[in-house]
Formats: structure tokens, C-alpha cells, sequence
């Protein structure tokens, strides 16, 4: 889990990602591979300013992004409160442990058929694609983290005078939230792998339709645009969770220089 | 002088998970403690020495028997007994500061009557200008400064110190033992202070309690006679040394042809 924003780790990161981009043009520019295959970066750009034109592009990226917005933020925020309840809950927790087991094995992308008979091809289906690919990581995850807390750290609290409903606000919360942040890290990369395929098999706009269009146009430029804004905006996900993350834990020793 | 702290006829046992045996770990014992005294409970490790903390604090429930403190049976952990741990356990999202004031805190006491509370312990623990730091920027010796102040922020009147010392380097031991001596002075507890160190015990106890191996049984109960501050090179603090030496040398040689034929190393486990 990278965290540092140090000036440096930026300058190497810029540098990275410039080389390889201007690696990509030249591999293209040279011939050494069918543009056609492998459109270059500067023939996405092209196709990215063609598509933007009566903002055709800027609304699948709403589209796309409105989703993952709300996907992420469900399955998270449902996950974390039944690992959290699991964790607390002796019964809960072993009532519910094999059936998380069962269903966190079968890959959000096997739900689509079934998610679009329950939700036609409204939204919802896009959603619960999403919010299912950010609930488990969130659960598992969070589940360990109570499970695991130091059983030093909670006798302190308890001989420091800490009553039931403390040792959970006080105790149990802060000390599985390092847990908490990897499951939602996790959980961030299941929901962009949910939000383009359900995209990809069932919608009338997004990045993921985009694409599909593109493919039966044979425009593989524009799929390419596609997939690389996939990428530039997972990549801002990314590191604004990282950016929350560094706040929250910002006690902790991994978030430091 | 009034007795602060019973220990009548306590017994743990606990089930080894892999055997499926129960485990003897201690054995009816017995202490009576006075108020304001400071006791050194002295063993072999696997005595139960910490085991019997545990249960006075009342993180464990004894097999047989009760602890009492001020006549009272305990039945589970309270702010009336401060508890301070071998590896610190501090809140590590926790300041320095909001370390100490957690007890204060669970309590509801006001914000600037617990952060004045606080500010007076981190001056008495030598960590002015430490308040706003978390504890993994802070050494050993520190934490374990901290892990003093907040069970002291609570003002219990009976202090469990699990080893306290016990991760710390040589020189930093010799340090914290002479500024507890120092806060015990100023605060008049009554300490139960579990250590395997026995120039430790008799730097710090008016009575030690020395442990037989396991199952635990209370060997020995030595008085500290000396005056304080106690002088480690001399001849009476060697004698003590020397008579306690004995008493448990023979208990860490008994524990350790115990643990000898360990059933896994035998190739009987599991």
C-alpha cells in the first residue's frame, strides 16, 4: 500500500508515467505494432477530443463514475457494519461466517444475468454489481480486525473503567480501523472490476458501454480512450482513499515518512 | 494497619487445548496485603506469578477461592486497581496525553480538570513537551512511563504491575525502578509488582513473595528490612540477594525439568 506524497516520489512517478506512455507512442510510431491492435496514446487523445464533442464522453464518465460512487460507498458502508457486527456478536459471527464464505466465491461478474432479470437494465443492477464486489473485502476484513484486536489494549480499557458500549466506541472501532482501510482498499479495486463489466454486458451509457460500442464499430482507438480513462480514474480513487486512509491512521506507523 | 487486599485460597486451572489436560497452574494461595505496602511477587516463569495478576486485576476468574479488596470480592477489572503491562499495551491511536486522561474520560470528568490531571503526571513522569506524540514515536522507557501515568490518572489505590520492566534495557530498568520508588513515595498505593528479577524485588518490595514452580505455590515470604533508597553493593542487600537466589534456583530448575520432555518435541503431539 503506497501512502507517501513526498515531492520526490512524485517526481519519479510523473517520470514513470511519462516514459511509459512515450515508450507506447513510439512502439506504434515505428511500426513495430498494427495501430489497428494497438492504437497509440496520441491516437486515444484524438479519439477523446472526436467523442467529448456535444459531451457524448463526459457523460458516460458521469454516468460511470455516479455508479461507483454509490456502489463503493453501499457495499462499504453495509460490509463494515456486519463485520463489525459479526465481530461482536459471537452467534452473528458464526452464523454468518460460512454463508459470507459461499458467496464471496462466486465473482460479482457471475451475478450480471441474474442482476439484470431482478433490475432490468435500470441502474440497479449496475449498483448491486458494485456494492457486491465492495462487500466482502469490506466484511473479511473488518471481521479479522475485531477479531484480532490485542486482548492487552481491551484489559487496559477494562481496568481503566470501561463499561460494554466504551470498549466498542473507545476500543474495538479505532483499533480495527488499519483493517477497515484495507478492506475498502481492497474492496475499491472488486467495484471498478464490477462497474466495467456490468457495463460491458448491460447498459445504455458509461465507459464500460463506450467500450462495447467502439468494439462492434471497430474502433479500437476509442476503446483504448476508454480503457485508459478506466485507469486515470481509478487511479484518482485511489489516491484520494489513500489520502483518507493517511488521515485516519495517521497514528499509525505505515502512514509515515 | 488496615489490610487492602486478600487473596484466599486461589486456584487456577487451565485446559491445554492440544492434550486436551488440565493444566495445574496455581495452587492455593494465599497473601494478605497492607495497605500501602509495596509486595514483589518473585518465580520462575510458568509459575502462574502473572496468572495470579491477572486474576486479582480480574481478567481471569480463579478456578478455586476469591480475592477481596477492601473486603469486597472482585468478580471483574475496575478503575479501583490500576493495571500496568509488560509490553505497555497503549492505545496507539492515542496521543501521549489522551492516553493518560482515558481513565478520566470513560468517567466523564471535564476537559480541563482531566487535561490538567494529565499534564500534572506527564511533568511528574518527565514528559513535557511528549503530550502530543503517539506512542510509536516514543521509546520503551516512555511507553512504559505513559502506561504508569494512565493507570495512576484513574487515582487507584491498589497498582498490578505485570513485569513492567521486563522489555526494557538494563540501564532504563534501574531508572524506572527509582522514579516508581519516587511516584509510590508521593502517591502511597498499594502495589502488587510481579518480576523475575530479584535485585528488582529487593530494591522495590517491603515484602517479597517468592513462587515455587508450577503448579504455584507461595514458597517464601521475605521481608525487605532495608532502608531506602536501597544500596545495591551492600552487604545486607547481598545477603537478601544470596537467600532468595537459593529459594528459587531451586523452583527454575524444578520448572525447567518440567518443560523438558515437551510432547511435541517427542514426537506424542499433535
Amino acid at each position: 500500500m503506497q501512502t507517501q506524497s513526498v515531492s520526490g516520489r512524485l517526481g519519479i512517478s510523473t517520470l514513470s508515467v511519462t516514459g511509459f506512455v512515450v515508450l507506447w507512442q513510439l512502439c506504434v510510431t515505428l511500426e513495430l505494432v498494427d495501430p489497428l491492435i494497438l492504437p497509440s496514446p496520441w491516437m486515444a487523445i484524438q479519439s477523446g477530443i472526436r467523442r467529448s464533442e456535444g459531451g457524448e464522453l463526459l457523460r458516460h464518465v458521469i454516468a460511470s463514475v455516479v455508479r461507483i460512487t454509490e456502489g463503493f460507498f453501499l457495499g462499504s458502508v453495509m460490509g463494515v457494519l456486519l463485520g463489525l457486527l459479526m465481530g461482536q456478536v459471537r452467534l452473528i459471527g458464526e452464523a454468518l461466517e460460512p454463508i459470507v464464505d459461499i458467496l464471496r466465491q462466486i465473482p460479482e461478474v457471475a451475478w450480471i444475468p441474474l442482476a439484470i432479470l431482478m433490475f432490468q437494465m435500470g441502474e440497479g443492477s449496475k449498483v448491486f454489481i458494485i456494492t457486491y464486489g465492495a462487500l466482502f473485502p469490506a466484511i473479511i476484513c473488518t471481521f479479522d480486525g475485531v477479531k484480532m484486536t490485542d486482548t492487552a489494549i481491551i484489559r487496559a480499557a477494562r481496568s481503566l473503567g470501561a463499561s460494554r458500549g466504551q470498549l466498542f466506541w473507545r476500543v474495538t472501532l479505532p483499533a480495527t480501523l488499519p483493517h477497515i482501510m484495507t478492506g475498502l482498499w481492497i474492496g475499491l479495486g472488486y467495484a471498478f472490476r464490477g462497474l466495467i463489466a456490468a457495463e460491458l454486458a448491460g447498459a445504455q451509457e458509461g465507459i464500460g458501454f463506450m467500450i462495447m460500442l467502439a468494439r462492434e464499430d471497430n474502433l479500437t482507438a476509442d476503446a483504448f480512450m476508454g480503457m485508459a480513462l478506466i485507469g486515470v480514474i481509478g487511479f484518482c480513487a485511489i489516491y484520494g482513499l489513500g489520502a483518507v486512509r493517511n488521515h485516519v491512521l495517521r497514528w499509525h506507523e505505515s502512514t509515515q515518512e | 494497619m488496615t489490610v487492602k487486599l486478600q487473596v484466599n485460597r486461589v486456584s487456577k486451572e487451565f485446559v491445554d487445548r492440544r492434550s486436551k489436560s488440565t493444566v495445574r497452574a496455581l495452587d492455593e494461595i494465599n497473601l494478605e496485603v497492607q495497605k500501602g505496602e509495596v509486595i514483589c511477587i518473585l518465580g520462575p516463569s510458568g509459575c502462574g506469578k502473572s496468572t495470579l495478576l491477572n486474576i486479582v486485576a480480574g481478567f481471569l476468574p480463579p478456578s478455586g477461592g476469591e480475592v477481596r479488596v477492601d473486603g469486597r470480592p472482585v468478580t471483574e477489572p475496575g478503575p479501583d486497581r490500576g493495571f500496568v503491562f509488560q509490553e505497555f499495551a497503549l492505545f496507539p491511536w492515542r496521543t501521549v496525553l489522551e492516553n493518560i486522561e482515558f481513565g478520566p474520560v470513560l468517567k466523564g470528568m471535564e476537559k480541563a480538570d482531566r487535561h490538567a490531571r494529565a499534564r500534572e503526571l506527564i511533568q511528574r513522569i518527565h514528559l513535557t513537551g511528549f503530550e502530543n506524540k503517539y506512542p510509536f514515536e516514543l521509546s520503551g522507557g516512555m511507553k512504559q512511563r505513559v502506561g504508569i501515568a494512565r493507570a495512576l490518572a484513574n487515582d487507584p489505590e491498589v497498582l498490578l504491575m505485570d513485569e513492567p520492566f521486563g522489555a526494557l534495557d538494563a540501564q532504563t530498568r534501574r531508572v524506572m525502578q527509582e522514579e516508581l520508588l519516587k511516584l509510590l513515595g508521593e502517591t502511597k498505593k498499594t502495589v502488587l509488582f510481579v518480576t523475575h528479577a530479584i535485585d528488582e524485588a529487593i530494591v522495590l518490595a517491603d515484602r517479597v513473595v517468592i513462587m515455587t514452580a508450577r503448579p504455584g505455590q507461595v514458597k517464601a515470604l521475605l521481608g525487605v528490612d532495608l532502608p531506602r533508597p536501597r544500596d545495591r553493593t551492600s552487604p545486607e542487600f547481598n545477603e537478601l540477594y544470596r537467600n532468595m537466589d537459593d529459594l528459587i534456583r531451586v523452583e527454575v530448575e524444578k520448572s525447567i525439568e518440567v518443560q523438558d520432555p515437551d510432547p511435541a518435541a517427542l514426537g506424542e503431539g499433535a
